[in-house]
């Protein structure tokens, strides 16, 4: 069917609209409730990260748990971080990433010299630290509200 | 006299009295920040000197701690504005800096006062 020439601009119009208004939605301006949502799960497996392998009467070290644990975290971060453009978002969640990224190297040391999991007084102070970055992560976020 | 202070003490080498008055002073100058990050930052330093002084925590995991609290430095200026960042981000690094260039190794090194004594 053939629409009238008027009406056929007006369709165009209409779907021009349509669209930029989904480009908008889409370019990371304004706070991202997928992002705060991504930033709440990357918290609870880093945080729970920490408590896994802290140190606790009779706790034996699993290596394939830890090296599963690691390509679970790596997996988050990756998809977390992928398509995004906006460059303070951007580096929020690297520099989470970098976070996880060190303290999994620093227990594979330790475990490698015979000390492995965090001391109970130092995972103390690390999760204090850790979920101060996200607080700041997120309200990095809420910002550009 | 404060835990911070009997840390401090230990510290016997004369050489090091400076980088000691620039750590209370830079110390004392961030705890009174109206920044909550800047002040925040400045309890934890000092609790972890206190902390790796008593042997409650060992020196890889002193300087785990604080490469966390440098992470954590870079997210607050991430989130900040760029005129906002200056000050806060200056005092924190270093503070963190001297602490871990000047404090720590003197506390640790040859330098410690015998506390016999």
């Amino acid at each position: 069917m053939t629409l009238p020439l008027g009406q056929n601009l007006q369709s165009h119009r209409v779907v021009a609209i349509l669209f930029l208004l989904a480009s908008l939605s889409g370019c990371q301006t304004g706070t991202d409730q997928a992002t705060l949502q991504t930033l709440s799960s990357l918290s609870q497996f880093q945080l729970g990260f920490i408590g896994t392998y802290t140190a606790a009467p009779g706790k034996q070290w699993d290596d394939s748990k830890f090296q599963s644990d690691i390509a679970t975290g790596e997996a988050m971060f990756t998809k977390a971080i992928a398509g995004v453009t906006d460059q303070k978002r951007k580096n929020a969640l690297e520099i989470l990433h970098r976070q996880f990224q060190k303290d999994y190297t620093f227990l594979r040391k330790r475990a490698k010299e015979g000390k492995p999991f965090f001391s109970v007084a130092a995972a103390q102070e690390k999760k204090q630290t850790i979920g101060q970055n996200y607080d700041l992560a997120k309200k990095g976020e809420l910002v550009r509200s | 006299m404060s835990q911070l202070d009997n840390a401090l003490n230990q510290i016997a080498s004369d050489s090091v009295q400076d980088a000691k008055n620039e750590f209370q002073q830079l110390l004392s100058e961030a705890k009174g920040s109206s920044d909550a990050f800047v002040k925040d930052n400045a309890g934890k330093v000092e609790n972890w000197v206190v902390m790796l002084s008593n042997n409650a925590i060992d020196k890889e995991e002193f300087d785990d701690l604080m490469a966390d609290q440098k992470l954590a430095a870079e997210q607050f200026v991430n989130t900040q504005a760029i005129g906002a960042q200056a000050h806060g981000q200056h005092l924190t690094l270093q503070l963190l800096d001297l602490t871990a260039t000047k404090i720590v190794p003197a506390l640790l090194g040859g330098s410690r006062a015998d506390p016999r004594r």
